[in-house]
């Protein structure tokens, strides 16, 4: 009889241990790898960004063109071709600042234009910035050459399985020629099973 | 402190019996779940300041269900709710909760300790006591459903994600559910359960089953996101959609007049006269009628006399085929009451329904059948160790426990028809009518440009709601 007291005792504290918990907070490396679920996830995102910007980085005539030069580059939108509600836009901004980062290209900010044009107004026509030191209309540099791509997924699943493929193509075009200069691919596996047993 | 073992055994009969009553009051284990949609049915109306308290009211208690078990069946309720009010934001939440859920049981652990526990109360009680796990057809809605939120909040390339969803669990569910029906009558034949002989009781739907190809091939998600393709450009995902829907309804023309334009956009040579194309000041109206209430699972409950003189109560879900709801049509004129057409029905929500429950059966006679011999054997215990009274008592428990599994995603439509048409630039008036019902909708025509229209017949009014790219 003492020792099923004892029991009851042990699981009612177990029990209330357990509840009086909050939950475990902690930090942790942000590049780790993350295989949380199948979905598009922070390491995806890394080796994409990673991948394709050493790829057109190293691509033998960007370098030669931006040995002496910086060009001006805009990113257009990343289209989502898959079938998971993924910021584009993200993958774009990691991209941009690494490539930015590598000192061989300068960006306009076509996300920006609007707060740009808005603050310019503001200069000219407020009347309260002095005249001869607002920044001017019509001054700044048209981009010379366009980042663009898309992002596609297959997906297949069935009772125990999950495939998911991605592949995100980058291009980037010469605004004036129309040529394009330089085209990167990234593909990614990823593949999710049952487990048999949790709790 | 000395217990003895009969008193703590009658205790514990007390205890689980107040737990199991106090915590199962509001969920459908046995307040059967039709009777509870009702309510939420007649909040179905189009926002109008006058019913907002009602709407409000059965919006918090619905919202109140998101921890509860059955969470994925009362989130798909409230998400077309709140769509129809045009709530899309918070629909989309709602959606969002029961994709999520679907998503989780895809990878889940064959064998849960935790969903081991609702088996083990439904062995006791009725399926009810299952948490809700959704239907293949109900998830198709879910993500087609999902894409018109994403639309209606002006994210084009949303909804393009919900509805490559909703085509991949097209294509997914095609495979699963045959290899799903295989295993359980495997599980009924090791079992020794004879399956035929239960099924007999079924044997009434077939005929309605027969109507739709089957219940995960929604036409009707087919052709919205054919149109949807057709109008964003991307002519070949439109092409293999509209195919996809005509060939669940291989005699309906205006889906091989689709298809005919479309091959001629993408450059093939058709002998299609009748093409559907607007006019050089025309736009195009593509127009989504939805109509009615799929109906609700009924319940066959058979009393079985046990060897022993004790009486063993089963129940099974079922449709009652015989009152199945008429679809009607919305017909569309122009504000010179020119004929603009019929809607034409793709899709019958109801025969899906069906489907997908006869697809169930086989699971659910296993279930049926062992919860019978656990209740079977628990008279025999009761009997034995309090007499008559407790063999009685046992019995009655038996009788008010058994309930049928009837919950099923009852906000959806009975029926969903579509049509399309073009119409001369500028404000335009439709006046749209079906049976003695009859509404005016004001639409703004641009030229080459798509217009979606949903009109949603529910309670005796039409909900339009207008869709634009």
């Amino acid at each position: 009889m003492k020792l099923t007291k004892l029991f009851v005792v042990l699981v009612a504290s177990l029990v209330l241990s357990a509840c009086a918990n909050g939950p475990k907070i902690s930090y942790g490396d942000a590049t780790a790898v993350e295989t949380t679920t199948t979905d598009f996830g922070s390491t995806d995102l890394q080796t994409i960004a990673a991948t394709l910007v050493d790829d057109l980085l190293s691509f033998p005539p960007i370098t030669q063109m931006t040995a002496t030069r910086r060009p001006v580059m805009f990113v257009d939108k990343i289209k989502n071709k898959t079938t998971e509600h993924i910021d584009t836009e993200s993958i774009t901004d990691t991209v941009q600042t690494k490539i930015l980062k590598s000192g061989k290209f300068r960006f306009v900010d076509m996300t920006a234009v609007r707060q740009i044009q808005e603050q310019l107004n503001f200069q000219m026509d407020s009347g309260m910035v002095d005249p001869g030191k607002a920044v001017a209309f019509g001054k700044q540099t048209g981009a010379e050459f366009m980042l663009y791509g898309n992002m596609s997924s297959i997906v297949k699943r069935n009772d125990s399985t999950k495939d998911v493929y991605y592949k995100f193509t980058m291009k980037m075009v010469n605004l004036e020629t129309g040529i394009m200069e330089w085209a990167g691919e990234k593909e990614i596996r990823k593949t999710g099973e049952k487990s048999f047993f949790s709790l | 402190m000395d217990l003895n073992p009969r008193l703590l055994a009658r205790y514990g009969v007390a205890m689980t019996a107040t737990i199991i009553l106090s915590g199962c009051a509001v969920t459908s284990v046995f307040n059967p779940y039709p009777n509870q949609a009702l309510q939420f049915k007649s909040a179905l109306n189009s926002p109008d300041p006058q019913s907002s308290a009602i709407h409000e009211s059965v919006l918090v208690e619905l919202a109140e269900e998101r921890e509860s078990s059955d969470a994925m069946l009362y989130m798909m309720e409230r998400g077309r709710i709140t769509q129809l009010l045009s709530l899309y934001e918070e629909s989309k939440g709602d959606f969002q909760l029961v994709i999520d859920k679907f998503e989780q049981q895809d990878l889940a652990a064959t064998v849960e300790t935790s969903s081991m526990a609702a088996q083990g109360a439904s062995m006791l009680t009725n399926d009810n006591a299952i948490p809700y796990s959704g239907s293949g057809y109900e998830r198709i809605f879910t993500h087609h459903f999902q894409a018109f939120n994403y639309w209606g909040l002006g994210n084009v390339e949303g909804a393009s994600i919900e509805f490559r969803k909703a085509a991949l669990e097209q294509q997914v569910l095609l495979q699963k559910y045959e290899s799903e029906i295989a295993e359980a009558h495997e599980e009924a034949e090791e079992e020794q359960i004879d399956v035929d002989t239960l099924s007999a009781e079924f044997s009434g739907l077939d005929t309605v089953a027969g109507k739709v190809k089957s219940s995960f091939q929604n036409a009707y998600t087919f052709y919205t996101s054919a149109a949807f393709w057709e109008a964003t450009g991307e002519l070949n995902n439109a092409l293999v959609d509209y195919k996809k829907a005509l060939e669940i309804n291989p005699s309906a023309e205006l889906i091989k007049q689709d298809i005919a334009r479309v091959s001629k956009k993408y450059g093939t040579s058709t002998n299609f006269k009748e093409l559907n194309l607007p006019g050089e000041n025309q736009g195009t109206v593509v127009l989504f009628y939805e109509e009615g209430f799929v109906p609700a699972k009924s319940e066959t409950k058979l009393s079985l006399p046990t060897l022993d003189g004790g009486i063993i109560s089963i129940a099974f879900p079922t449709y009652e085929t015989e009152n199945w709801p008429r679809a009607g049509t919305l017909r569309i004129r122009d504000d010179g009451f020119n004929d603009l057409g019929t809607t034409q029905q793709v899709a019958d929500v109801g025969a899906m329904a069906v489907k997908s429950l006869k697809e169930q059966i086989p699971a659910m006679i296993v279930r049926q059948a062992l919860r019978a011999y656990s209740k079977y054997e628990l008279q025999k215990q009761s009997g034995e160790q309090f007499g008559l009274m407790g063999s009685f008592a046992a019995n009655i428990y038996n009788i008010i426990s058994e309930s049928a599994d009837r919950r099923s995603w009852l906000t959806l439509p009975n029926s969903a028809q579509v049509l399309r048409f073009n119409l001369d630039q500028g404000q335009r008036l439709l006046s749209l009518a079906s049976g003695a019902l009859q509404q005016e909708l004001p639409l703004n025509i641009e030229a080459g440009k798509t217009t979606f229209v949903r009109v949603v017949n529910v309670n005796n009014q039409l909900i339009p709601q207008v869709f634009k790219l």
